[in-house]
């Protein structure tokens, strides 16, 4: 009996004796992934994603440095803080850029982990290994850069293990890990002209930006850091010469050119029709659909769905309070345009209308326009390159253009779509003719002679007007104050500025902080989890940052 | 004679026996509720001579001069009678459980009471139904000292949330739920007029037998069993109407005004223009103490809840079985015009059945236990900062609910002071057209054989399942630049989950000697995860109605709009193997050893492993000779102490591996309409990650004293969590999501005491009870390199810092904050507020300002200076109860509270947003030059430090609620011609009242997704209930 029992309780103790693995059935694990080029193109899409991320407009780096220049003001409601604060140099909250500095160093985290999947790689061919591995290095470069440009001091991470201590890393490190990914985004990427790319792969990263995006890197650093040579690494170094080589070599073989008329380039000329100064001059926008040779690098967006994915929020944020026009769109009124940017700007200069919507200049052919109770640091002029931009559709009710031309949806905070350009081309003539290229005038006769200006001598203060005005609102010029050590004199300029800010007059004093050298505050959450492997930047601990 | 007297005696010589020192007796036999029982054994001791009660419980016999009775009944202990010069008995039967000899359920088993050598405490179903709560755990609210128990939310079919000896985790704390034998993930469904009993394993010792995942407790629920004898019904129902326990009062339309254009003018502002933007102002400001209550016009008065439930119990010697079938619906108080209703069918059908019988015991039987429930919901958010009761709160009131044309009114633009539409509007389109609909089935299927004597070998095989669907519609609205919607959208979507678990086990029970042994050993498998789930939503409906709000009438297709989603349930298996030996001598000296080894699939293989073990040991002083001469006292005095591991394995499966995401969207291309989709690894892959382990020791004591009258129970405990599982928050530089680790050490440790006592004077029968339990929580190790889990930010207001966390040294969850010192009255005190160098602390405030503490002397308030400001956790739990009855009436009372804990209490912004309005108690007695406060500072719009987070909206949670008032009186002895033995009928208030000092809704804060607790950001407050009720029983 006894036997028998015991043989009974093995029997039931044998039924469970089966395996305890279980099978993921949703999702892939890094074990398995990634595998094919369409595996390591959609990681590379990630990427893009996270740069290209503006659900939190007032943290994405273009809207930052916009709203840190002395071009423009905060704007926005009477109560938007976060807007003021980065116009004014004060902490509106502790964790102010939390969501930019997450945002950047998530992709970073995803370019690292496609580098380091691809070095294990046995089964794809080299070119595509390169086509891909130039794209990560490229985003990396670029997503570093946003962070150093600034926080400064920013922990270096290139690995996706996780470190044993988050520690700040000097200037001088993370930037040779630029420019170094940066030389091999350059080598690895297709030697390919615009013309030659498929219109499909619009908004990926290519030669041509990556030789740009280097132009753009060693000025900032070689100016800001008042240094010759910019470090490489394992101690190589970047001279001017290579750098100004790669720009040759992108003017010369990119297929990259101007547009004849540079309002072409802004989607307010769309609306040839309706909008009065459009008509005048008989406008044509360029589009988006790969017909735009001016572009070196945008992230891309579409009027397809709500804020979170693929809208372009900036625009959004950009747009005037309260105003349904034809053709600028209502939004929520951030970054007024500072009236001394107007006052300053020659009139024979083209684009001094072509980039700003002075609400009282005749020319525009707009009529309406109505200051908001609640808008806040109102100027009368707003910035026209980057704005919700409407026409009319078929009952005659002004709409955003991507509604009437591809079916967005039909509402203005979500059919925002135009792309945000990262890299112009003019942008590219400009840094050659400034690092000292051999075709330097050539290079800055180009871009004046396109909005009719003579030339001038190729001289670094032609060259500082030039870039401001050619590159008005294009999240370049703060940097450039910066590198040029300009930003003291320029801000000292900005004191008692007229304005109005919920219908009451007042003025606007920006008090730049030198002593913040330009950067802006670290996360305090950051900080924190950190353990003392980052300090606080100078600047945003004193009383003078508290809002 | 009297009734039908059958016989035992063999029929052939009743005559020739009788002799002269023979007699006839008779008698009644009744029960403790004085119901006759029929068919209770009569015997005469020491012969076959013997009776049973008739249908009316009584009883004749013949007997021998100075015999002794013995009188048996299933259910009840036997009584032996003297009937030595008396001929007429009245018996009254004590049921077994009344006894020490009570047995509780200890897992895959059960014990008597009084050996029993852990922590465990037992709550009986009738005590539970009492209590008409839709929840059991609702019932054992006031019940189960050392066990906290509270609502989510008063919004009907919420949850609890649940620790039994605090808080030992960031993670799931919840209990190990075991429903008769079945481990499942939560007991709401079950309605409490099925249960049985519910025992909470409370020390490891105790829980240990369920190892793996008992480091929070264990709940075992027994439903009601079948038992031998007629067919007992009973039907029980009751109907009540809710009503607001407490209001709020938002400001009226004036000194919302007022209080706007002065918060403006301390921020420099001139005050707000209101004639020029409002385009009613006159209308306005005809009425000053008109204007919209949104909060109080959320609320549906009276709204009402009822049920009802039918039980059957009965059974012959081979087959017993027990019936339930109850329905329940209540609506919730809140949520005008959307009304949130939960309603629920309850099924049990539990049979047992003896197919091959020894003599003595049993060899064969077969057994099933189902219970299945259906629960339909209707609910709406209540849960973060945006939930609806906190934006009725901070609406303003010169908005109309609606227009001149009977539409939800909205202010068109984003514009201007006031904000776009009403809590109202968004609710009836975004939160009214919802069911869900839940289907749950927990069964088992069983048979025990014993081949011999005292060894039974059991196996079992269970499931529990939950299938149900959820269908949504949003209709297309347009309330302004915000809040609008596409189009019109229908949902839908179906689950269902299954998992099984097959379990075998030995017990033999022997005794050698005075040496008692009950020896177990077992295997046990899980497997969950069978199932998927299959999601829908669309726009475009054809019937724009959610009566029709099925997909197959929003069957256009259109990339972006069409979202369809199907997975699968996470796969896990749990593998384990356990013994148990339970030991005495004599009933004097106990102990207890349990040892379980399980293996989880959630770990990685080399991971998977872990290994609970147990020791109790007790002492039934009062069985020792020398305790004799307190006897008349003492009636029972037992000592026990236990220690023991317990684990938990509650986590994804998988994060030992980095997993891919694959939801990025990016508008490469020239594609205007559509995106590319995106992947990427989503979490830090984990290889080491594996089991957390909770170590407790626990020394107690039962007794009895004063012939049972005073019950004392006292137990003492130190419960350590290791190596806690937790998703400790990383650098963002990092990149990505965090992955579990074992990341920490928790204690809690604490003691409780349960009294009881319960006497009769003459007809008057009283109980009472008091359950007192002390808990301390403290965090002992955290190991990631600053000791601190963050929690979330933005929880409280857009762009709030965290503020609460788990840190060394402090309690889990525990408030963090500025700690403040009053209101600065003048400039001159602003200046004077320096540190040790002189540099002031404050300089941009201005009087009427908080005053922070500086914690470091230096010259500013910054995050340096946060300090703990407030516990969520309560430092004593406290419940008590009250019930006495006479000739047919009862009454009794329960209350429970908690004590010691702090609530962060924040309705508002106090920032960002001058259009919100405020809460008179908010800012009752604030700050302004003619009325300077000392404690609540002044009104300011924008930015400024009233803002931090700091004491200010910290406040004792401490309160007693008066649970439940009853009164009832029993027909049945009135009219006893009935042919029920029950006819109650009772009137009940729930909720009567809470004495606490807490100014918000309600101080039970149990709402949030967070493991911090006590953040209230406008709670949907539990109702106050009048019931009638009735209860029958044949």
């Amino acid at each position: 009996m006894k036997n028998k029992i015991f043989a009974l309780i093995l029997v039931f103790a044998g039924l469970q004796a089966c395996s305890m693995d279980t099978v993921n059935l949703t999702q892939i694990d890094s074990a398995t992934y990634p595998k094919s080029e369409d595996d390591y193109s959609s990681l590379l899409i990630s990427v893009y994603t996270n740069a290209a991320y503006t659900k939190m407009a007032h943290q994405h780096p273009y809207l930052v440095s916009e709203l840190n220049s002395d071009q423009r003001f905060g704007g926005g409601g009477l109560h938007d803080i976060n807007v003021e604060g980065l116009n004014l140099f004060k902490l509106a909250s502790n964790d102010m850029l939390e969501n930019c500095w997450t945002n950047r160093y998530t992709g970073i985290y995803q370019a690292n982990f496609i580098l380091e999947k691809l070095a294990e790689n046995e089964t794809l061919d080299q070119e595509t290994k390169d086509k891909i591995s130039g794209q990560a290095h490229f985003l990396r470069a670029y997503l570093y850069m946003d962070l150093a440009r600034m926080f400064e001091k920013v922990p270096l991470i290139l690995t996706t293990n996780q470190p044993d201590e988050i520690k700040q890393d000097e200037p001088a490190v993370i930037w040779a890990q630029i420019f170094t990914d940066l030389n091999a985004a350059i080598a690895e990427l297709p030697n390919q002209t615009y013309q030659e790319m498929p219109a499909d792969n619009d908004g990926d990263a290519t030669k041509w930006a990556a030789e740009s995006l280097m132009a753009r890197a060693y000025l900032f650093y070689t100016g800001f850091y008042e240094l010759d040579a910019a470090p490489l690494n394992e101690g190589g170094t970047l001279t001017k010469t290579e750098v100004v080589n790669y720009v040759d070599d992108c003017v010369a073989n990119s297929g990259h050119q101007l547009l004849s008329d540079f309002r072409n380039y802004w989607p307010y000329s769309v609306s040839d029709k309706d909008y009065g100064y459009a008509k005048a001059y008989n406008l044509k926008w360029v589009d988006e659909f790969h017909s735009n040779p001016e572009c070196v690098w945008a992230t891309k967006y579409n009027g397809f769905g709500d804020r979170e994915s693929t809208a372009n929020t900036l625009l959004l944020a950009m747009g005037m309070r309260d105003q349904t026009q034809v053709p600028f769109g209502k939004g929520w009124g951030y970054g007024t345009v500072n009236p001394q940017t107007w006052e300053n700007w020659p009139d024979n200069d083209l684009r001094k209308v072509a980039s700003i919507y002075s609400v009282e200049n005749e020319k525009e052919w707009v009529s309406g326009y109505k200051k908001a109770v609640s808008q806040a640091d109102e100027t009368g002029y707003w910035q026209k390159k980057y704005m919700p931009i409407n026409m009319y559709d078929a009952d005659h009710k002004a709409t955003g253009y991507a509604t009437v031309l591809y079916g967005a949806y039909n509402k203005f905070t979500m059919n925002t779509a135009q792309d945000l350009t990262l890299i112009r081309f003019s942008d590219v003539l400009l840094m050659g003719a400034e690092l000292g290229s051999s075709h330097a005038q050539e290079y800055l006769d180009k871009v004046r002679s396109r909005v009719n200006l003579p030339a001038v001598p190729v001289t670094l203060d032609n060259i500082k007007t030039e870039r401001n005005h050619e590159l008005a609102f294009e999240g370049i010029r703060y940097y450039d104050l910066l590198r040029w050590h300009d930003a003291e004199a320029a801000f000292a300029k900005v004191k008692e500025v007229p304005i109005e800010s919920g219908g009451v007059a007042t003025t606007m004093t920006i008090n730049y902080r030198k002593d913040t050298r330009g950067f802006m505050p670290i996360p305090e959450t950051e900080i924190s989890l950190a353990n003392g492997g980052i300090v606080q930047n100078p600047g945003w601990t004193s009383a003078e940052a508290a809002w | 004679m009297i009734g039908k007297n059958i016989t035992l005696i063999s029929n052939d010589s009743p005559t020739v026996k009788a002799q002269q020192d023979e007699r006839i007796i008779t008698g009644t036999i009744v029960d403790a509720q004085g119901i006759t029982v029929i068919g209770a054994n009569v015997i005469e001791k020491g012969t076959t001579n013997g009776t049973i009660t008739n249908l009316d419980g009584q009883f004749s016999l013949t007997i021998k001069e100075n015999a002794t009775l013995v009188i048996s009944y299933i259910g009840y202990s036997d009584q032996e009678l003297l009937t030595a010069g008396k001929s007429i008995f009245n018996i009254i039967l004590k049921e077994d459980s009344e006894l020490l000899d009570e047995v509780v359920v200890v897992g895959y088993g059960v014990q008597k009471k009084k050996l029993v050598t852990g922590a465990t405490i037992q709550v009986k179903g009738d005590d539970l139904e009492k209590m008409n709560s839709t929840s059991p755990l609702g019932a054992m609210q006031s019940q189960t000292p050392g066990v906290n128990i509270v609502k989510e939310s008063g919004q009907p079919g919420s949850d609890f949330k649940i620790s039994i000896r605090g808080v030992g985790t960031t993670g799931d704390s919840k209990p190990l739920y075991v429903v008769d034998g079945v481990t499942v993930s939560d007991i709401n469904n079950l309605s409490p007029s099925d249960i049985q009993s519910i025992d909470v394993l409370k020390d490891a010792a105790s829980a240990a037998i369920y190892g793996a995942r008992a480091a929070n407790g264990v709940v075992l629920v027994t439903t009601k069993q079948g038992k031998e004898g007629k067919a007992h019904i009973s039907y029980d129902g009751y109907f009540g109407v809710q009503k607001l326990a407490k209001k709020l009062h938002p400001l009226m339309n004036k000194d919302y005004m007022d209080m706007t254009d002065e918060a403006d003018r301390n921020n420099g502002g001139d005050g707000f223009e209101w004639a020029s933007f409002l385009t009613n102002y006159d209308e306005i400001m005809a009425n000053p103490n008109g204007g919209t209550d949104w909060l109080n016009a959320l609320v549906n008065d009276d709204a009402y809840i009822q049920n009802h439930a039918f039980n059957v119990t009965g059974g012959t010697k081979q087959s017993v079985y027990s019936l339930g079938l109850s329905y329940m619906n209540q609506e919730g108080l809140i949520g005008e015009p959307v009304t949130p209703t939960y309603s629920r069918y309850n099924l049990r059908i539990n049979t047992e059945h003896t197919i091959i019988k020894a003599k003595d015991f049993d060899i064969l039987k077969i057994g099933e236990n189902l219970n299945f429930s259906r629960s339909l919901r209707n609910t709406m958010n209540t849960d973060g900062k945006w939930n609806v009761i906190r934006s009725a709160m901070s609406m303003n009131p010169l908005l109309p609910i609606y227009d001149e044309n009977g539409d939800y009114a909205y202010e068109e633009s984003y514009e201007g002071i006031i904000g776009t539409c009403g809590p109202q509007a968004k609710l009836d389109y975004t939160q009214k057209n919802n069911k869900s609909i839940t289907n749950k089935l927990i069964t088992n299927f069983y048979l025990t054989i014993q081949p011999i004597k005292g060894l039974i070998i059991r196996s079992s095989f269970g499931v529990s399942g939950t299938a149900g669907d959820y269908r949504n519609y949003i209709p297309q609205y347009d309330l302004g630049g915000k809040e609008f919607t596409i189009d019109d959208q229908v949902t839908q979507q179906n689950y269902s989950n299954y998992k099984y678990i097959f379990e075998n086990s030995a017990s033999y029970k022997f005794k050698v000697d005075k040496n008692n042994f009950d020896v177990l050993a077992g295997t046990s498998y899980e497997r969950s995860g069978f199932g998927s789930k299959l999601g829908t939503s669309n726009y475009g409906s054809i019937f724009n109605d959610f009566e029709h709000a099925y997909i197959d009438n929003a069957d256009v297709v259109v990339i972006g709009n069409t979202k369809i989603n199907g997975t699968p349930y996470n796969q896990s298996k749990l593998n384990s193997y356990f013994g148990r030996v339970n030991y005495d001598y004599n009933e004097k000296y106990m102990a207890t050893v349990v040892m379980r080894a399980d293996a989880s699939s959630n770990f990685a293989p080399k991971n998977r492993w872990g290994y609970f073990p147990s020791v109790s040991a007790g002492w039934l002083m009062t069985n020792e000779d020398f305790m004799q001469d307190t006897i008349d006292w003492l009636d029972f005095f037992k000592l026990r102490a236990s220690w023991g591991q317990n684990g938990n394995q509650n986590i994804n499966p998988f994060q030992y591996l980095s997993t891919i995401s694959f939801d990025a969207k990016y508008a490469r291309g020239t594609d205007y309409l559509t995106y590319t989709q995106g992947s990427y690894p989503d979490i830090l892959a984990n290889p080491d990650v594996t089991w957390e382990t909770s170590d407790q020791t626990d020394i107690g004591f039962d007794a009895r004293l004063l012939n049972g009258r005073l019950g004392v129970t006292f137990d003492w405990y130190n419960k350590k969590t290791k190596d806690w599982l937790v998703q400790a928050p990383i650098s963002g530089c990092i990149g990505t999501g965090a992955p579990y680790i074992n990341g920490g050490d928790v204690r809690n440790r604490g003691y409780e005491i349960g009294l009881s006592w319960n006497d009769r004077i003459e007809d008057f029968h009283y109980t009472a009870n008091l359950n007192v339990s002390h808990n301390k929580n403290e965090v002992l190790r955290i190991a990631n390199a600053e000791g601190i889990i963050h929690g979330e930010t933005n929880l409280v207001y857009n762009t709030s810092p965290e503020m609460y966390r788990a840190e060394v040294g402090f309690p889990i969850g525990y408030f963090w904050g500025y700690e403040t010192a009053g209101v600065f009255q003048t400039q001159e005190e602003i200046n004077n507020y320096v540190n040790s160098n002189g540099e002031m602390i404050q300089p941009d405030a201005q009087p009427g300002d908080l005053i922070f503490k500086n914690m470091n002397d230096d010259d500013q308030i910054n995050t340096e200076d946060k300090v703990m400001i407030g516990d969520p956790n309560p430092d004593v739990n406290l419940s008590l109860a009250f019930s006495c009855d006479y000739k047919g009436f009862d009454f009794g009372f329960n209350a429970s509270g908690v004590m010691g804990n702090q609530i962060f209490r924040m309705y508002r912004d106090w920032s960002i947003g001058s259009s919100n309005n405020y809460v008179a108690e908010d800012i009752e007695g604030h700050w302004t030059e003619t009325n300077p406060s000392t404690t609540v500072p002044f009104l300011v719009g924008t930015g400024k430090t009233v803002q931090n987070i700091s004491d200010r909206y910290v406040e004792d949670g401490d309160y007693l609620r008066m649970n439940n008032i009853t009164l009832g009186y029993d027909f049945s002895k009135l009219f006893k011609s009935l042919p029920l033995t029950k006819a109650r009928i009772y009137a009940t208030i729930q909720n009567a009242f809470t004495i606490t000092g807490y100014k918000g809704l309600d101080p039970e804060v149990g709402s949030g997704e967070n493991w911090a607790g006590g953040i209230d950001l406008g709670l949907y407050p539990s109702p106050r209930t009048y019931m009638i009720g009735i209860s029958l029983n044949y």
